[in-house]
Order: C-alpha cells, then structure tokens, then sequence
C-alpha cells in the first residue's frame, strides 16, 4: 500500500517466521497450549471471512455463526459416521429410537464428500442468503438484523432437533478415529495444528488476492457508493453475494477445524453472542486488513482463555469494554492504527517527536513524502 | 460492450414519450416529451423543483415512471435495472461530486474505464494497455496526475467534479448526462469545462442540466426549459432567454399577465 | 369457534408484548437509524425494577398495597430504564451519530456490561463503581486547568481513569470481605415475580378462558401505544420529533434543539423498553438472559413493520405473534383435524415454540421478497438511491 519494494528482507521475513512457528511450536508447545493456538488460529479463518464482507464491502454479518456451525456439523457427522461398524448408528440415535440413518446423512460416509462439503454447504447457504437480501437492496442494519434472526432460525432448528442431529448434545469428535488415530491424542492434535496453520495461510492468501487487483477496488468501491456502481454498469448483487458466499466457505473450514480441535461440535456454536464475537476480534484487530483479522481473532480468545481461567466473572465486563473501546476509540482496530502512524501520535504527545532530517513540517507532510520515497534514512 | 452501431439517421438516440412521475400524488414529472439525436449536445435548465433530477433519475432507471415511455436506440428502458441500462451505454454523473472515497483517483478511473463488469473479468483479467493509457491521459486531462495515488475522499470539492467527469468519459457511454457540472467550479474550469463537453458531442450525445447561465451560453446549443415537470420550451439561448414564458417562471409572475400562465399549466 | 377465539386471543397476547417491546426500538431507529442492541437489557432492568418494588411491597409498612405493586412498577421501570438510556445516549451513541453499525456493535457491548452487571451487583461492587465512576467524573473539575491542556492531556485522561478504576476495584474488593456486602443483590438465578392475586385469575367469556395477566398486558400496550401516539401527535416535543426524522439539517436550522431531541426519544424508547419489561414479568421470571430472549423477535417487527409509522410496528408485532403461537401451538391440527396427512406431518414439524420461530422467519424473508421495506415503507422521494 505504501513502500513501493521492500527489501526482499522484509518482505520474506514474515514467512520464514510463519513456516518456523508452524515447524517449531508443534514440538515445542505442551499439548494443551498447543491445542488452544490452533483453534484460535483456525478462528482466524472466519475472521478473514468477516473482514472481507465488513472491512471491505461494507456489510456487516451478525450470522457467520451458521456457516461456522454448517462446515463443523459436516466433519462431525463424517467423523460419527467413520469407523461404524456395518450396519450400526452413531449411539445417540439409539435413544431416541430412530433406528434408520436419515437421508441426508448417507453422503457424510464419504470423506470425499464432506471434504468438499466443509466449504461449499456453507457457502451455497450463504450465496442464497445473501442474493435474496441483496436482490432486494437490503442493506446496513437491515442486513445486520436479518444475519442475526437467520442465525436465531439455524441455532433453533438445529437445537430442536433431537432425532435429526443431537439437538443440544450436539456431535462429539474426540472419540472418533481417522486413519486409526484418535482424534483428539495428542499426536493427531499435533497434525491438525499444522494443517490449521496451512490453511490459515492459504485462507489469507485467497483475501489477498481477492482484495489487491481491480475485485477488491470494486468492493471497496461498493461499500463507499453502491447506487454509482450501479450507474457505471456493475452490478453490486453479483459481487456482494460472491463475497458473501467466500466468507461463508472460509466460515465452513473454519468451523471444521474448531471442531476437531476443540473435541465437539452443539448448535452453541450458531449461539448469537458468539456471532458477534467474531465480529469484535476483526473490529479489535483492524478491519480492512487481513492480517489484524486473524491477530484479533488469535489474540482476543488467548486473553479470553486466559481471563476465564483467572476471573471468569469479569470477562463480560471486559468484553463489553472492549465493544466500546474500539468502536469510540479504535475505529482502525490495532493493525490500522499502527499503520496510520498511531505509535508516532503517541510519541509525540508524551514529548518525543519523531526524529526528522530536515524541516519537520515538510518531513510530515505526507504528499512529499510520497514523493520522496520511502526508507531513506 | 455497447456496440457502436451507427443508428439511422432518422432515429433518435433517446426519446421520451409522455412520461409523467407521481411521488404520492404530486407529480415530479408531467407528460414530459423530449428527442435527443445522436451526437447532439443539449441543455436543461429549470427553476428548483423543475423535475430536472427526476427527469434523468427516470432515464437511468432509478424511478420508473408512472405513465409514459423512455426508448433509448428505439428499445424501452423501462424496468430494466440501473447497471444494464449503464451497460446499454448511458453514463450519468450526479448533481454531488460522488467518487469513490476510499479509492485513488487512478483506480476510480479503473473501475470506470469500460470493459466487462463482471466479477470474474475482474479477477482474472488484467487492464488492458490500451484502457491503462486512456487512465493515464485522463488522468492529464483533468489534472489530477499529482494527486492520482492518494485516497480521493482528501480531494477538493473542484477536482472531485472533475474526477467525476473524468470517469464518466472513462466509461465511454453514447449518452452523457452531467447533473450540474461546474457547481463549485472557477471561471476558468467551468470554461473549460464547456470546452470538454463540447469535444466530446458529435462523437457522443450529451445532456447537461445546469443553473449557471454564462456555463449554458458558453455550450451553444439547444436548451430545454423544464417547468413543474414538463417542457416549457425549446431553442437556443437567446431565443429562450426572451420567450416571456421563461422569464416568468424565472422571475415571477407579473399579475395581469396570469391567465397566459393558466394556459402554461 | 371457541377455539379460534382462544388461539386468537393468546396470539394477540403475545404479540402485545412484541408491540411493547419493539415500540421504543421502532421509535429510536426511525429517529436516529440506529438500532439499540441492549434494548432488550433496558427491558431486563424494567423486569428487575419490578422484582425489587415486588420485594418492598411483600411486607412490612406498604404490604397493604401489595396488590397494586405493579403500577407503582410501571413508572419506576419507565424511569430507571429510560435514565439508562439517557446515560447510554450521551455517553456513547452521540459519539457514533452516523455510523449505524458501529452503534450497532457498542450497544452490544453495552448489552454485555449490563448482563454481567446484574449477576454481579452487590453493595460491595456498588460501592466500588460509584466510588470510582465519582472519581474519574470529579478529577478533572478539582485539578489544576493547566494540566487538561497539554499535548499529553489524552494520556492523563486514560490515566486518571485507569486510576479510579483500580481504587474502585480495590474498594469493592475489600468491602467484599465482608460477607453481608458481598452478597449479591440478584445473582445470575432467575427470579420469580409473583403476580398480585388480581393478575392470577382468569376471566370467562361465554366459554373462552381468558387469563387475567394475558388481558392486563394488551390493555397495557394499548394504553403505551396512545400515550406514544398522542406524544408524537400532539405534544411539542413530539412535533419536534417527527420534524428531526423526517428532515434533521433542516430542522437544526429551523432551531430545533436536534440534540436534546435525540436525548428525549432515546429516554421514551427506552422507558418503553422498561415498561415492556413489567409486562415479561407476568409471563416468566426474571434473569440475566431475559433481554435475548425478545431482542431478535422485536428486529423482526421492526424490519417488518418498516420505519414510516408506528401503525407497521402494531401490524408487524400482532401478525407475528399471532402467527407464531398459531403454528407453536400446533392449533391448526385441531381446527382442521382430517387434514392431509403431508400437511399434518409439516405442521406437526414446526408445532414448538422454537420451530415455530423458524417458519416465522421463512415467511418474513419470504414477504420481503415482495415487499423490501416492509409493510409500511417511508413515502416519497427521501428514499435513497
């Protein structure tokens, strides 16, 4: 955005750090913190989502819950389903006396369809969604509302439905086995985290790509002026239910990768409040750039855990703060304010200015800087 | 896209036919009838509450008129969606500079230059060198070379006009209709301004709605004048200027002339 | 027939309290665009104001008034939660005027706080908050001018803040050791309230039981719907109001004081929240989740209802509280009893109250379909493009 190109220092740093973190930390790690770093990180995954629908675009989904939930209910009944002997059903069946495997559970046997339907069920689900909002110009707070009732709709059906899919129970994935392996030892729990960190990755390139070239100046363009895009021949509902529905297939994975990692998957996860938690943790990081999406996310559960353990009662309180902090306060979330030169505001008003060569009105004015170009001492 | 197909000569480009517009029973637009040929440049003036912005929020699609018809290239345009009738090649640039705030003025242009709106062209196809260059030079044109890598929501009120007029020349449309375009503008831009607009009829058809007088006289063409919603007259300037009925609307009505007005409305 | 009157009539009960609960939302979104998410809180802490006048009444020197309890409660709860809206408007939303999703996600955070601050509230954290709350507010007015205008002035800010905090939670903290004032006032339990005997009863006409409470409530709202409808019609304030919603730079220069009506509807939406609130007392208990329960039913009457009137709000609200419980109760099975089986199996699927929510909300998405700006869209051209 700034430096026209970085010194091949700079710009491989960052990766040789990520490709170490995901070789070392699994050794290094004991298994428990280990476990809450992936599963922090793999809700990275749908903050990345959330900043490309809200960061970029300009909507803002109370709802991504569902599509966390969908893509965590697709590799929890594959898991149920895996390792059965012929003929039996997952046990919870049995206590509701349903003694035939419903119809739309037969595909879950095959690990190729549930791979693919980690991310694509969320992602048609949430296409739908949104093209029937966004057909309508439906949008702001009205959009907002509506994710959350769709996702009150989801959480109700799914906790109803005992004899569907375990109701509250919801499916346990730590007592399955894949390949022979428990899912939830140790050795698995290691193999997940790099898959996690892998796809956290991937996910982050796929943001990227979408929001550098010309589809990302068009979804910025959508959310500073919708009806003049529509003037000059674009057609915002395409693009907006495109994005809705990437952000809702990286919701799936997401969800699917919580869901192993942390042993279970029960309609809490399309709870409301969690929704808008996700929402927090790309506002907190900096909405509009990918990599506070997923520091926030990383970030705020690590000290969630952390408060949890300590002063459970107090982490409400914390929460809420933090609501109004980043919102009255922080609009940029972290990484924004870092990069708009928060660090130097500071400075300068504790009575450090920033060190300048020449004039400093001139070294500030950020039209000859430009100019001037970047990195010179 | 909008293939260039050089209409017969008898056929208009855009026509309107008795188009009225109700807003809960008042009525914006009042069996409006209009022509435009092709590579015509026209004015529109009205007093305030003329129906001037209606009139082209019905052209592009925004309001569907209560009666009436709006053919463009001798094909309706009613109820068809905003964006296709922008694809059919009709460009609007609105009464308030609105640019893309957050976006350079380069990648405004981007976005505006013509090409295929779809998502997946944008995703995967790159800027062709020719649409690259035509940035380039417009960015020239309208002046705005030293500012084109900064967010244009920091840009003056002025260069945000002249943004705007640049990118409705990047789309390249058959039909241009600027809603006040040198609103804010100096003499001197609003001089130029004239200039552009006049270059750019014959190849293309213009219509421009405007309040500043010196601006429509510098243009030189016809001028429509709009009335509660309806046409009052039609010429050129100065023949407009000294019809009796215009200057009636424009400064009050003298009271023994009201019954000419009654036969107005 | 009885029991179409009875289905009816229990629908209409529930949508009266929809009516209720959604009438200060609509009002505040029309007004400010802005849509409260701790309005649901608001009504949690009418309920509680309920619970608390309930408790004085019980015994003691007013136990002879105990039958009227709730209408002393009605215009406490007004007051204690319109005053919180208040404070909530000047506090936070005036900041965010013009960033509807950002209003959005503060008035969660404010939801959150005052979730938590029910289930912890003891006299001890009482102490503690206002200690420190006094203390934040009063530094700046006691020290010297020159300190709050140096360039490090923000710094101090955060700073005395950070300070009267901690002393707060110190405070707290060691008055908490003593067991009476650490006790908490209301706990994360659900509290029972229990209704004057006046309200249990049930009264019979010409077959149809019709419960007391059920009746109390729709005469309520419809009471709440006058006052609102004669408030905004009638009284200057209320003109003032519908002139900010309708034009609000020109009412500003016209010499409408735009922000103190702001503060007003905010203060009415919310007491209304509050009242709302006694009335959910009649129908369940009291606890810390309550809000969320209702918050998400009155988005859906307000996106229904649209925001031109406050006829859309008591259309939406009825219709779907009548629809809600006509498909909850599964009623239809019994007033049509030889049915198509296929039909039977469906409406058997949906007959629970949560089930019941998902087809309610399957029609809403449905019927905007057609109708994008709800039932009773603004008119004319403020519309935006």
């Amino acid at each position: 955005m700034t430096a026209s190109s970085p010194s091949p220092l700079r710009r491989w740093l960052p990766w040789v750090l990520i490709v170490a973190a995901g070789l070392i930390l699994p050794i290094v790690l004991p298994p428990f913190r280990l476990n809450l770093l992936g599963r922090f990180l793999s809700l990275g995954i749908v903050a990345l989502g959330i900043d490309l629908i809200w960061g970029f675009t300009g909507m803002l989904s109370l709802g991504q819950g569902i599509f966390f939930a969908l893509g965590g209910y697709a590799i929890g009944m594959f898991l149920s389903l895996d390792n059965l002997e012929p003929g039996k059903l997952p046990e919870f069946f049995d206590l509701y006396g349903v003694k035939e495997l419903p119809g739309f559970w037969q595909p879950f046997a095959s690990p190729l369809f549930t791979f693919f339907a980690i991310w694509v069920i969320p992602a048609v689900v949430a296409g739908l969604l949104g093209f029937l909002v966004f057909r309508n110009r439906i949008k702001g707070v009205y959009f907002s509302i509506l994710t959350q009732a769709a996702l009150l709709v989801f959480f109700n059906f799914f906790n109803g439905q005992q004899k569907l899919i375990n109701g509250t129970n919801g499916l346990k994935t730590d007592t399955a086995r894949i390949f022979g392996e428990l899912v939830g030892s140790d050795l698995m729990q290691r193999y997940l985290f790099v898959i996690t960190v892998v796809l956290t990755v991937g996910a982050w390139l796929l943001c990227r790509w979408l929001t550098t070239g010309r589809f990302g100046d068009a979804l910025i363009a959508i959310r500073d002026d919708e009806p003049r895009m529509r003037f000059t021949g674009y057609n915002p509902t395409t693009y907006k239910t495109l994005v809705f529905a990437v952000a809702g297939g990286l919701a799936g994975v997401s969800g699917a990768l919580y869901t192993v990692q942390s042993g279970i998957i029960s309609p809490q996860f399309m709870a409301v409040p969690f929704s808008i938690e996700m929402v927090i943790w790309v506002a907190v990081g900096g909405r509009g750039t990918l990599i506070g999406a997923v520091l926030g996310a990383v970030v705020i559960n690590y000290a969630k855990s952390l408060v949890s353990e300590q002063l459970p009662e107090t982490w409400l309180f914390i929460q809420g703060g933090l609501f109004l902090l980043v919102v009255t306060a922080l609009p940029d979330g972290l990484v924004g304010w870092w990069r708009l030169g928060g660090p130097a505001k500071l400075q300068a008003m504790v009575g450090w200015p920033p060190r300048t060569a020449t004039y400093p009105s001139l070294d500030l004015d950020p039209a000859l800087r430009s100019e001037q170009g970047e990195g010179k001492p | 896209m909008s293939s260039r197909s050089a209409p017969s000569a008898d056929q208009p480009l855009l026509e309107l036919r008795s188009v009225s517009v109700s807003f809960d029973g008042f009525w914006a637009l009042n069996d409006l009838n209009l022509v435009l040929a092709p590579g015509e440049l026209r004015a529109v003036i009205g007093p305030n509450g003329a129906g001037k912005t209606t009139f082209l929020d019905v052209i592009t699609g925004k309001v569907k008129p209560t009666k009436g018809d709006v053919m463009f290239r001798g094909r309706s345009l009613v109820g068809t969606a905003e964006h296709r009738i922008a694809r059919l090649g009709i460009g609007r640039k609105f009464q308030t500079p609105r640019v893309y705030q957050n976006l350079t003025p380069r990648r405004n242009l981007e976005l505006a230059v013509s090409g295929n709106p779809s998502p997946f062209h944008l995703l995967f196809g790159g800027l062709e060198s020719p649409a690259r260059e035509r940035v380039q030079h417009l960015l020239g044109v309208v002046g705005l070379e030293p500012f084109s890598n900064q967010p244009a929501g920091g840009l003056s009120h002025g260069q945000k006009q002249w943004l705007e007029i640049a990118m409705l020349v990047a789309q390249d449309p058959d039909l241009l209709l600027v809603d006040e375009p040198v609103a804010g503008l100096t003499d001197e831009e609003t001089g130029r301004t004239a200039d552009l607009l006049k270059q750019l009829s014959g190849d293309h058809t213009v219509l421009v709605i405007e309040h500043d007088m010196d601006f429509i006289r510098q243009l030189d063409s016809q001028v429509t004048v709009l009335h509660e919603g309806h046409v009052l007259c039609e010429g050129p300037m100065d023949e407009v200027q000294s019809d009796p009925r215009v200057i009636e609307v424009y400064l009050g009505v003298e009271t023994d002339d009201l019954d000419s007005v009654e036969n107005i409305a | 027939m009885d029991l179409l009157y009875e289905t009816l009539f229990n629908g209409l009960a529930i949508g009266s309290v929809l009516v209720l609960a959604a009438l200060g939302l609509a009002v505040v979104f029309g007004l400010m665009g802005v849509i409260n998410m701790a309005h649901g809180e608001l009504m949690m802490l009418g309920a509680y104001t309920t619970y608390v006048v309930q408790n004085l009444f019980k015994e003691g020197p007013l136990e002879a008034l105990f039958p009227i309890y709730i209408l002393v409660a009605i215009p406490l709860a007004f007051l204690v939660s319109g005053l919180a809206g208040l404070l909530l408007e000047k506090t936070v939303i005036r900041r965010l005027y013009g960033r509807p999703l950002e209003t959005l996600l503060a008035t969660w955070g404010v939801s959150l706080i005052l979730q938590q601050f029910v289930r912890s509230v003891s006299s001890a954290f009482m102490v503690g908050l206002l200690l420190a709350v006094a203390l934040g507010v009063l530094f700046p007015l006691f020290s010297p001018k020159g300190l709050w205008q140096q360039r490090w002035t923000p710094i101090l800010g955060v700073m005395s803040w950070l300070v009267a905090g901690l002393i707060g939670v110190a405070t707290a903290s060691a008055l908490g050791a003593n067991r009476a004032l650490d006790q908490p006032w209301f706990s994360a339990r659900n509290l029972e309230v229990s209704a004057p005997g006046w309200l249990r009863g049930a009264i019979d006409f010409g077959g149809v039981t019709m419960p007391t409470a059920r009746l109390f409530i729709i005469a309520l709202s419809l009471l709440a719907l006058l006052a609102v409808n004669w408030f905004l019609q009638k009284s200057v304030w209320g003109i003032r109001i519908r002139a900010v919603t309708q034009n609000r730079p020109m009412s500003d220069c016209l010499g409408i004081p735009t922000q103190t009506v702001d503060a007003l509807t905010f203060l009415v939406g919310s007491g209304l929240a509050g009242v709302a609130g006694v009335a959910v007392t009649l129908l369940g208990s009291v606890g810390p989740n309550l809000g969320g329960n209702y918050i998400v039913d009155c988005f859906m009457v307000v996106v229904l209802g649209g925001v031109g009137k406050l006829l859309g709000t008591v259309v939406a609200a009825l219709s779907i509280g009548v629809l809600s419980y006509v498909i909850g109760s599964g009623s239809l099975l019994l007033v049509w009893p030889g049915m198509p089986a296929g039909m039977n199996e469906l409406i058997t699927f949906f007959a629970t109250t949560s089930m019941a929510k998902v087809l309610v909300f399957i029609l809403i998405v449905v019927f905007l379909q057609f109708k994008p700006a709800g039932l009773f869209p603004p008119k004319g051209r403020l519309v935006e493009a």
